[in-house]
């Protein structure tokens, strides 16, 4: 029997020993210190490589999607959009919505009593797929119209082809040569249900680069600006919501007959009159709706909230103002993940050596603060500057480089004592 | 001399702060009428300012609709017919975005302490509840006295539409300086008020208004009512009845009367000529106009039975 008293001095001398081990491989305070920048730096590529290969799971197994729904969609900078200022953004008097008529022949009329107003241009976020069979007068009647509007810009839609690898424009079914400069593509990045966060400038389909539905309009009406966002060669670009549906006049079908045309002309002159799906109140119509940042709830299950016009009346507006939000690159994310690691690892590792059994609660505590406040920290910078950067890398690595020491210890050992790699966790017990 | 420059200061504050607009029209769709005080109305027109006294006026079933902007430059429709006092309209106060940190850190909080999915126990935040069916956003609620009433009674029947499913309402009666003279939780679609009871004297430009808290009703008409004395009432009929000739036609008289009645807005008086007359009467002309006019005022069951008499 080893009494409570031998037993402690065990302990004790356990402890000292290691200790006295580390002295012996580390004379000096100075070597130690370089060795522990040496072990971090390389536990930082570890748990990098780590990162990166979980970044390529696929979360398609059905075990994966509670995770995928309730994190999936969820990004914390989504706070910045979301709330009630909504109500109090700035109205953008340079562009109207005009509620889709509910039949072709309407559609058609509407191009007749806009037309007459004089806007600046017109914009039809709306795609005809087939000839209607039963009604070829309505789609004379609409196509006439289309002809007769010189300022007008169609919708067209991004499908995959046949094999499924290459995307198409699949355009209105009256669209030939003359009209594919007025083209624009409705497409957002996403699955039907995402948030909306970014969209793609344009897209090169068969050598020819085909624009958004926004680009295309902001090509006609602002195009100094437009030749501003084809500079910065973005292939994405982050969406930047500063209006909601209140910031825009919006006016239904029947409006367009009720008002006197001499109101009407004063307010469409020299204007941008966005046509799609919306309502002013009541139901939502369920057409081109989507999620965006601006919902009420960022995350769980909720309605969507923007109809697909509002969208490119944002994205239209970005433009025109000329102030992109800016996405940091994922090589460069990396490297402020690997920063964040290295220096969370060094503060680890220095732990090790003064306890080689350090409180583990310590670290995960230590952990969780740090991600709390780079979290709270990148998410103003991105309130203040715009300036994005992508946290998921970044709450990755740092999770990953307490959690996966382990790996790390196991990868030293065996380099030590194949290749003689000097290690502080040279000793099994570690 | 300071404390005059002060004085002076103050009043010049005040002044240019009440001739300040609230609001200017910027979209007008159909007949909308606006009304200053102790003025006749006017067609309002777009562009036109309008100020805290102001009253506007959309008729109804004339599909009219008006698009406000306020000083903060946010849009108000206006799209349900009745009476709205540009001095309640629904405000949009500027609210400033809660601060990202304020937000952030309740989202920390809430993600971590009060997870939405804990439906163990009823709390305040899981307590859900989804009632009601469709809203039709018809807040055209009040039915009697109807708008810009003359009315010379001594017991005011005010009437509503069940427009809430909260049973409790709450009725207000307030003079043209916006002052309530009467603000009262009522559980009835209907309330009787004895004028001298309640101290109600007799004026114009009085208006009332019907509030539930359990609606989807996000302005609330107003309507206006005009209450003269017996004595003011009985003069106005008078010279109304003289100033038609009567041409020995007596039905045609009486239509006359009966219509000049109506157009002056004194619906009590209308249904008391009637009454008076179709009792001495038996044209049915003059019934049949009766039932029109009862028809008009929505009492389909009384325009029935003086029909079929």
């Amino acid at each position: 029997m080893i009494s409570r008293q031998s037993k402690h001095s065990k302990w004790t001398w356990r402890i000292n020993r290691e200790f006295l081990q580390y002295l012996s491989i580390y004379p000096n305070s100075i070597s130690l210190k370089l060795q522990l920048l040496k072990e971090a730096f390389v536990a930082t590529l570890v748990i990098l490589g780590a990162v990166y290969l979980v970044s390529f799971i696929p979360l398609k197994f059905e075990l994966a999607k509670p995770i995928k729904q309730e994190f999936g969609d969820f990004d914390v900078y989504d706070l910045v959009f979301s709330g009630k200022h909504k109500e109090n953004l700035p109205r953008d008097t340079n562009i109207i919505f005009v509620q889709v008529g509910d039949s072709r022949d309407q559609i058609a009329h509407q191009l007749y009593i806009l037309r007459n107003l004089e806007p600046k241009l017109i914009a039809l976020d709306v795609t005809f797929d087939q000839p209607n069979p039963n009604d070829p007068d309505a789609d004379s009647l609409l196509v006439g119209e289309i002809r007769k509007t010189p300022n007008l810009v169609l919708a067209s839609k991004l499908v995959l082809d046949s094999t499924g690898d290459d995307l198409i424009p699949q355009s209105s079914f009256f669209v030939h040569d003359s009209l594919r400069s007025k083209e624009g593509f409705i497409n957002f990045l996403g699955e039907e249900v995402s948030v909306i966060r970014m969209f793609s400038p344009s897209t090169k389909i068969e050598a020819r680069e085909v624009e958004c539905f926004a680009c295309r309009i902001a090509e006609k009406v602002y195009p100094d600006k437009w030749r501003k966002l084809k500079e910065r060669e973005k292939r994405i670009e982050v969406i930047d919501y500063t209006k909601n549906q209140n910031s825009f006049l919006s006016f239904s079908y029947d409006d367009l007959k009720d008002y006197s045309p001499a109101q009407l002309k004063d307010i469409f002159r020299d204007k941008i009159v966005l046509i799609g799906f919306f309502t002013r109140k009541g139901a939502l119509v369920m057409e081109d709706i989507h999620f965006t940042p601006m919902n009420e709830k960022i995350s769980g299950k909720s309605y969507p909230d923007s109809y697909g016009l509002l969208i490119h009346a944002n994205i239209l507006s970005m433009i025109h103002h000329g102030e992109y939000p800016y996405l940091l690159s994922r090589f460069w994310t990396y490297c402020i993940a690997g920063i964040l690691c290295f220096l969370l690892l060094l503060f680890v590792f220095g732990y090790y050596v003064k306890n080689p059994h350090p409180a583990h609660l310590r670290f995960v505590l230590i952990q969780f603060t740090a991600i709390l406040l780079l979290s709270w920290f990148f998410l103003v910078l991105f309130e203040r500057y715009r300036f994005k950067v992508p946290l998921l890398p970044i709450i990755l690595a740092l999770i990953m480089s307490v959690e996966l020491l382990g790996i790390y210890k196991i990868v030293a050992r065996l380099m030590n004592k194949w290749f003689g790699y000097k290690t502080i966790f040279k000793q099994s017990h570690f | 001399m300071r404390r005059l420059a002060f004085i002076l200061f103050i009043l010049i504050w005040n002044n240019v702060d009440g001739q300040m607009p609230e609001y200017y029209s910027y979209l007008v769709k159909g007949q909308v009428q606006y009304k200053r005080a102790k003025a006749k109305p006017l067609t309002l027109a777009p562009k036109t300012l309008l100020f805290r006294e102001d009253v506007i006026i959309l008729p109804k079933g004339k599909k009219a609709e008006l698009t406000l902007v306020d000083k903060n430059s946010n849009y108000i429709v206006l799209s349900n017919p009745g009476t709205y006092k540009v001095a309640e309209l629904p405000q949009k106060p500027h609210q400033e975005s809660e601060s990202i940190t304020a937000k952030y850190f309740h989202l920390v909080w809430e993600e971590l302490f009060q997870p939405k999915k804990d439906f163990a126990t009823f709390k305040k935040r899981n307590l859900a509840v989804v009632s009601g069916g469709v809203s039709r956003g018809d807040c055209d609620v009040l039915k009697t006295p109807r708008n810009e009433t003359i009315v010379g009674n001594t017991d005011l029947v005010f009437a509503w539409k069940n427009f809430s499913a909260d049973p409790i309402y709450t009725f207000i009666l307030s003079d043209e300086k916006n002052n309530e003279v009467l603000h009262l939780k009522v559980r009835d679609t209907q309330l009787i008020l004895n004028t001298a009871s309640w101290l109600i004297s007799p004026k114009n430009g009085y208006y009332w208004k019907v509030l539930s808290t359990n609606s989807s009703c996000t302005a609330f008409p107003t309507h206006e009512l005009r209450l003269w004395s017996g004595k003011e009432i009985s003069q106005r009929v008078n010279e109304i009845k003289s100033s038609v000739k009567n041409t020995g036609d007596t039905s045609l008289y009486h239509l006359q009367v009966a219509e000049l009645l109506e157009k002056e807005n004194m619906f009590d008086e209308v249904n008391k000529y009637y009454k008076a007359v179709i009792d001495q009467s038996t044209d049915q002309v003059l019934r049949t106009s009766y039932a029109a006019f009862l028809l008009r005022m929505d009492k389909e069951k009384e325009a029935e039975k003086v029909y079929l008499q």
